[in-house]
């Protein structure tokens, strides 16, 4: 049992290695892809002579693999990214600053979505063909649809700009978090809601139920108890997927709401074509996910017995 | 709902009154709406209803060019993977579980800083992002449908397996891929809107939906419609796309 876990978890971990190898060339090339090389990129005035001499000094005359070499083992080494093209800051200090913020950002969001999703779920899945579960099916699949931008201003002139509950963007206390979550947890929300609706109705159609029904369990029981315990494999995948609609959707979200997090980061990093910060942020995201996979996986292993053996 | 977007958009030329870029009302700038200018008139004096139905083509656009990406490469890798198994499936496996993990506008993003902005880019942008679900759910129909007594006939018959995988499995495909075609369109729709309101959508003078409200939010609390409008119509849009589809998945079953 313990040998089995064990060597599941290596298995994991080195799937992890091996997804993280490949992804950092991945975002390498990247770069490298872009019309022009980052020489070109570099100066103002390119004259030939000039182009020769950077090229040299970045290495770029090397062939890709040591180029390759050099940038990762600075990374992982000195866990450098190098320097901003634009604003000539650490990108190591600037994603230093920014990915907290973005997990304060997900993680709540994530517990809301959560929450909120399955909520919506199970009392679809509970008034199943009735029109609670109409309203219930039409209000996730509208929360599916509304583009998150949108909905952040919304929430932030209504009560930011004209009720003056809530402050509108920037990070902060608690006060500041309220509005960005709950916007972001939106579209996951809907998403748990459908998968937990589906999943629940599922096993409460299985022999299992009929049976905790015949010797006496009340409905409360049935449904939380058992249709919930065994619904939640589904759910707890539902989770991982979420996590990386999260991250996405933060990046539009810390946008709307001056969020000064690594969505927002790479967001005008994209747009001001600012490749070592693209690269770092990048990176960092790539991380990021790959370990909201790892622990989900874990959290797997934990609830399905199957696995186990 | 749908046929009502896909009017706006083929009449857009017939409808309006005006031009998308005049920008006739300069000292009408951010004027509520009225019987002249439904939606008002947005920050530089141009007629917002006129940008609007402009930018339903823009928006369908890119939504059906980035499907149409998605869903063509995707069948092909997917039935490929799900018909030839062995390497090729294991990779284009790895492939696609490794780029689901990643948020779409991320994908959409990283497509971005290669390519050159422009409304092609943008739907190309898309079109990847939305390729591994496709891939994923033609795979998984492809394999369970080899398991089935009719391929197992048409085996026995002697045909080949490329002449299966076609000929055979992907009629019995079409509603999966049906499905998968009009969610690809409503996510694609919000996609777009998304790297638009970044301001990656390339050109300032094609009016799109997204790139809309990224310009009048800042005119938010003087006229909300300007922001009101451009985002219903992105919700309504998918909303459509998501109904049908919903539609056709219950249908199937």
């Amino acid at each position: 049992m313990v040998a089995g876990m064990h060597a599941f978890f290596l298995r994991r971990i080195g799937s992890l290695a091996v997804a993280l190898f490949v992804a950092s060339i991945a975002v390498f090339l990247l770069v490298r892809a872009v019309p022009g090389d980052p020489a070109t990129l570099l100066l103002k005035n390119p004259t030939p002579e000039r182009l020769a001499a950077i090229r040299t000094r970045l290495g770029l005359d090397r062939p890709l693999p040591v180029q390759y070499w050099r940038w990762i083992s600075t990374v992982i080494g000195r866990g450098s990214f190098g320097e901003s093209a634009v604003t000539g800051r650490d990108v190591k200090e600037d994603l230093a600053r920014t990915w907290p913020a973005t997990i304060e950002l997900s993680l709540v969001a994530l517990v809301l979505a959560t929450v909120a999703g399955v909520w919506l779920g199970i009392f679809c899945a509970r008034h199943a063909g009735t029109w609670k579960d109409a309203l219930g099916t039409t209000v996730s699949l509208v929360g599916l649809s509304v583009p998150v931008f949108w909905l952040g201003l919304l929430a932030m002139l209504l009560f930011s700009l004209e009720l003056g509950w809530l402050p509108a963007g920037e990070r902060g206390g608690l006060d500041h978090l309220i509005l960005p979550a709950l916007v972001l947890a939106t579209i996951p929300a809907a998403f748990v809601a459908r998968v937990t609706r589906t999943a629940v109705l599922d096993t409460l159609g299985q022999d299992f139920i009929r049976t905790a029904h015949a010797k006496g369990a009340t409905e409360r029981t049935v449904l939380y108890r058992h249709a919930l315990r065994a619904a939640l494999v589904p759910i707890v995948t539902m989770i991982g997927v979420e996590f990386a609609y999260l991250l996405g959707g933060a990046v539009l979200t810390e946008t709307v709401f001056a969020w000064p997090g690594i969505g927002r980061y790479i967001a005008t990093a994209v747009l001001s074509r600012d490749y070592p910060a693209i690269q770092g942020a990048l990176l960092v995201l790539v991380a990021m996910v790959m370990a909201a996979n790892f622990m989900v996986d874990a959290l797997h292993y934990a609830l399905d017995p199957k696995l186990r053996q | 709902m749908l046929a009502f977007v896909v009017v706006a958009a083929a009449l857009a030329g017939l409808i309006s009154t005006h031009g998308p870029t005049e920008q006739l009302y300069r000292d009408l700038a951010l004027a509520p709406p009225s019987r002249a200018h439904w939606v008002g008139v947005d920050g530089v004096g141009r007629d917002m209803l006129t940008r609007m139905l402009y930018g339903a083509r823009t928006t369908l656009g890119v939504a059906i060019g980035a499907t149409a990406i998605a869903v063509v490469l995707g069948t092909i890798f997917g039935a490929a993977a799900g018909a030839l198994r062995g390497w090729f499936d294991a990779l284009v496996s790895h492939v696609t579980d490794f780029l689901l993990a990643f948020p779409s506008v991320l994908l959409g993003l990283v497509a971005l800083t290669i390519l050159a902005p422009s409304p092609t880019s943008v739907a190309v942008a898309v079109g990847i992002a939305g390729l591994p679900t496709v891939v994923r759910q033609v795979r998984a129909a492809f394999v369970s449908e080899s398991a089935k007594e009719y391929v197992l006939a048409a085996q026995a018959t002697g045909a080949g397996r490329w002449r299966i995988a076609v000929t055979e499995i992907l009629p019995n495909c079409a509603g999966l891929i049906l499905v998968l075609t009009t969610l690809t369109l409503g996510s694609a729709v919000l996609e777009a809107a998304g790297l638009a309101f970044l301001g990656l959508s390339g050109q300032p003078d094609v009016p799109e939906w997204g790139m809309m409200l990224r310009e009048e939010q800042s005119a938010f609390r003087i006229a909300p419609w300007l922001c009101i409008a451009p985002g219903l119509a992105i919700t309504w849009t998918v909303l459509a796309f998501n109904l049908l589809s919903d539609g056709l998945r219950q249908r199937r079953q």
